[in-house]
């Protein structure tokens, strides 16, 4: 994967989180180092790992429905 | 039933004491486009975990985070400590009003004591964390 192509997984990663603009980039960027994947080249692999700590983190902020719909798309992008 | 329970119970049953007092508090500082609804449901939301938490006794987990996630975000975005801290002092009085006036008379006091120790603790983190990221 090129560097764009990493980048553009966290993005996707960050949209996916169901966490307002303002919050997501912070939020699952610490999530990420939190659970030992460094996000500048986070990967599907990566994210799978960082899974756990992504639902702990999101429900802070996500309703119990929101999470849902948050996790149910994480685990979307990878499964890629 | 303790003071700390009777509190959680309110916020549990009326989830809007929350909502309501930080709406009122972007009208009252003028700030009302300060943040989306999203933004606030967020916010609002995290915010009441970590009161629940600091209430139950069960440590500072979800202040903690949102110390390292939301405050750095808002601090990012442009806003003043100062504004931080007034935001924060006037959501505070409204929420403690809103709950204390909804007990039973002789558990106003011992919830305001809990309350105005929780919000003294949350503005001092707040503004060392905004300090820190500012």
């Amino acid at each position: 994967m090129n560097a764009a192509t990493e980048q553009s997984f966290l993005d996707e990663i960050v949209a996916a989180s169901g966490l307002a603009p303002l919050l997501a980039p912070f939020t699952v960027t610490r999530l990420l180092i939190k659970a030992g994947v460094t996000p500048a080249t986070v990967d599907a692999d990566g994210l799978r790992r960082a899974l756990p700590e992504l639902e702990h983190g999101l429900a802070v902020y996500l309703s119990p429905e929101q999470l849902e719909e948050a996790l149910a798309r994480l685990r979307d992008l990878a499964a890629r | 039933m303790s003071t700390a329970t009777d509190i959680i119970d309110l916020l549990d049953d009326d989830p809007s004491l929350l909502t309501d007092a930080a709406r009122r508090t972007l009208t009252i500082t003028n700030r009302g486009d300060a943040y989306t609804e999203e933004e606030l449901d967020q916010l609002v939301h995290a915010f009441g975990g970590a009161l629940r938490e600091r209430l139950a006794g069960t440590g500072t987990e979800v202040l903690d985070f949102m110390l390292q996630t939301a405050i750095p975000a808002i601090v990012a975005r442009g806003e003043r400590v100062s504004e931080l801290a007034r935001s924060s002092a006037v959501f505070g009085v409204l929420l403690s009003v809103a709950i204390t006036e909804r007990l039973e008379p002789d558990a106003r006091g011992a919830a305001v004591t809990e309350l105005a120790s929780f919000f003294g603790e949350w503005e001092r983190d707040i503004v060392e964390a905004a300090q820190g990221a500012a």
